[in-house]
């Protein structure tokens, strides 16, 4: 190791001594800002992330359309499943209800799904909480958990369902006709843990839906789960171009991206925001390093006579910020990981001080607090984080390298 | 008569001193010899330190000419002429400037690796201790030897670069008389055993005597003694 190097570690970390207060002070700024940097990049990241697994999970990473009616959904389904990029593929058919249970009415979002797919009701079997997912058959409907509170529905409850087919026809019918909804029974309760779907959604099977709207053997598309869904964009242009005219793809970025792109600019907000603490940090090693350099004056005088040439006392000195850098970077990136392994706890602890403890689940939808780190952003921080200390080095540097020797070692 | 180590020609040196100069070395002729041991006497402030500065290269004259191995050296950049320094010249001062961030026996190793001698740098540093007397405290650090120890190892850290000249500021300066004795006795000895010139800036006419060549220092003009 090159003596600049050895003698910027020592100064940092003295050997047999007391850690400097200097070294603590400096890296301290350090962690905290790359932690803090982690741990919120983390969560804007973790937010995306579930939020896309959800609409994946609901909405599926891919849907194929015509804008009309689809006439061989199964048919289509069948061609796009056998494709190796594509999981699972299956009709459905969606739209709105009015739903009456004991003279409340409510009326929300109804999809009709593809009960011939296993994987589709496994998905949905994973979310129940109430009931069970065999006994879902064309006269019965899975309804959401915050739908199912609003109306204290339980499994076996019955219900009834209007369709705007059904006012359709009662308005074509000059009052003539009857209105006669259909009845059907509750076979379970699910939750996503997605509050825009928990709040307002029920499933059908696809032959409910397809009889209520009248669809005969046609779907409104065909719904597909990818192998990996941030493929979704070019394996959606891939099925336009293939299927020709007129199907087209629409991705769950295309029906969501609205939310996605908030937290995507939210990220970046919170990036820029909180990268200023590492920016202060880089002025408190700045002024650390410019005290060490002037007590440290005569060891400077003292180099140069032993012959070190003023580009390796600056090296001495920059080092000392690079080492800051490094060292701090990587306790930060520690200490991140440690807040967010107790993220939950911590969350928990301040929001019951507070009495918030559901604010979370309403406010965003998520029973617990979401993170994820990804790579990309562990290497930008890092990087810049060593960059800006490395930068903070190089006032003092310049410093110890214009010094004169017989000056340096003359100084009280 | 053998090419000189080190030799001042018509050196000069001036500070400002409130409207004026003040001319602290006037023309002054020096010429030092493998082997050679040479004293510089004067009174406090009469610019024996800045004689030694500018024979080690770390101040510039205002006039003369500065020759090492027999080249000039005035004006070199900064960078050269600290290599060329490394390897010519080991300092010793009166404050012994150890690093007080790391042991003893890194602290003298620190002067090789500066000059860029790290050829068996651990085992001659070790001997180097030995010689000075510090073996077992090659792990202490600084701050806990007293002062005629830490010019010992202050003298090891200046000899394990093999020097071909050492120059000496007031080595014993800070030290009772008879710690100051043991030193310049090693001083003396190591630079006999290695055929190392030394050049002792000091106060004490005693060992200003031991040297082969004495010289004063008065209102700027060196004078033979």
């Amino acid at each position: 190791m090159p003596w600049y190097l050895y003698i910027a570690l020592r100064h940092l970390f003295p050997q047999g001594k007391r850690f400097p207060i200097f070294t603590l002070m400096s890296l301290t700024g350090v962690v905290l800002g790359v932690s803090t940097l982690i741990v919120v990049i983390s969560v804007f990241n973790g937010f995306g992330y579930e939020i896309r697994s959800r609409i994946a999970d609901t909405y599926g990473d891919l849907r194929i359309v015509t804008g009309g009616l689809l006439n061989n959904p199964y048919g289509l389904s069948d061609e796009i499943r056998s494709l190796e990029s594509v999981e699972t593929a299956g009709p459905y058919a969606h739209g709105m209800v009015m739903l009456l249970y004991k003279n409340k009415p409510l009326a929300p979002l109804i999809e009709g799904i593809d009960t011939q797919s296993d994987q589709e009701l496994q998905k949905y079997s994973d979310f129940l909480i109430a009931g069970d997912i065999d006994d879902l058959d064309d006269d019965s409907l899975l309804i959401s958990s915050g739908f199912a509170s609003q109306l204290s529905l339980f499994p076996g409850d019955e219900v009834e369902l209007y369709t705007p087919l059904m006012m359709l026809k009662l308005l074509e019918s000059d009052g003539t006709d009857v209105l006669l909804p259909r009845t059907v029974r509750v076979a379970g309760i699910f939750e996503t843990g997605w509050q825009r779907v928990d709040e307002n959604t029920v499933i059908s099977t696809l032959r409910l839906m397809q009889d209520l709207y009248n669809l005969g053997e046609s779907a409104h598309g065909v719904r597909i789960e990818l192998n990996d869904g941030y493929e979704a964009e070019a394996i959606s242009r891939e099925l336009t171009e293939s299927l020709g005219n007129p199907y087209y793809g629409r991705t769950w970025m295309d029906a969501h991206g609205d939310t996605l792109s908030i937290i995507q600019l939210e990220k970046r907000m919170m990036f820029f925001l909180l990268f200023i603490i590492v920016i202060v940090a880089s002025f408190s090693i700045m002024s650390s390093l410019l005290t060490f350099v002037i007590r440290k004056t005569r060891e400077i005088g003292l180099f140069a006579a032993m012959g070190a040439t003023p580009r390796q006392l600056a090296a001495c000195f920059c080092a000392q910020g690079l080492i800051i850098g490094v060292a701090g970077t990587l306790a930060g990136i520690g200490f991140g990981y440690l807040l967010l392994y107790y993220r939950n706890s911590i969350t928990a602890t301040i929001s019951n001080m507070l009495s918030v403890a559901d604010s979370m689940n309403k406010i965003y939808g998520f029973a617990y607090l979401p993170a994820r780190v990804e790579m990309a952003d562990l290497v930008v921080i890092s990087a810049l984080s060593i960059v800006i200390a490395t930068l903070a080095g190089l006032i003092p540097a310049y410093k110890a390298s214009k010094m004169n020797p017989v000056e340096a070692l003359r100084s009280e | 008569m053998s090419s000189p180590l080190i030799e001042a020609q018509g050196l000069a040196r001036r500070f400002q001193s409130g409207d004026g100069f003040l001319e602290v070395l006037k023309n002054v002729d020096l010429r030092i010899e493998t082997g050679d041991t040479v004293s510089i006497q004067g009174e406090s402030g009469c610019g024996k330190s800045t004689l030694l500065n500018l024979l080690a290269g770390l101040d510039q004259p205002d006039a003369g000419k500065l020759l090492w191995e027999s080249s000039a050296v005035t004006g070199f950049p900064n960078d050269q002429l600290a290599i060329r320094r490394a390897r010519l010249i080991g300092m010793v001062f009166q404050s012994y400037y150890l690093v007080p961030e790391i042991r003893i026996l890194e602290n003298v190793m620190l002067g090789g690796r500066i000059a860029g001698k790290t050829d068996n740098l651990e085992e001659r540093s070790n001997v180097l201790l030995e010689r000075v007397g510090l073996a077992d405290r090659r792990k202490s650090l600084p701050a806990t030897l007293s002062g005629g120890e830490r010019q010992r190892v202050a003298i090891a850290r200046a000899m394990v670069t093999m020097p071909k000249a050492l120059l000496a500021d007031e080595p014993t300066g800070n030290l009772d008389e008879a710690t100051g004795d043991s030193i310049m006795d090693m001083l003396q000895e190591l630079c006999d055993e290695e055929g190392i010139a030394l050049v002792l800036v000091t106060h004490n006419s005693v060992y200003a005597a031991r040297m082969s060549h004495s010289w004063n220092l008065r209102q700027g003009i060196l004078e033979p003694v």
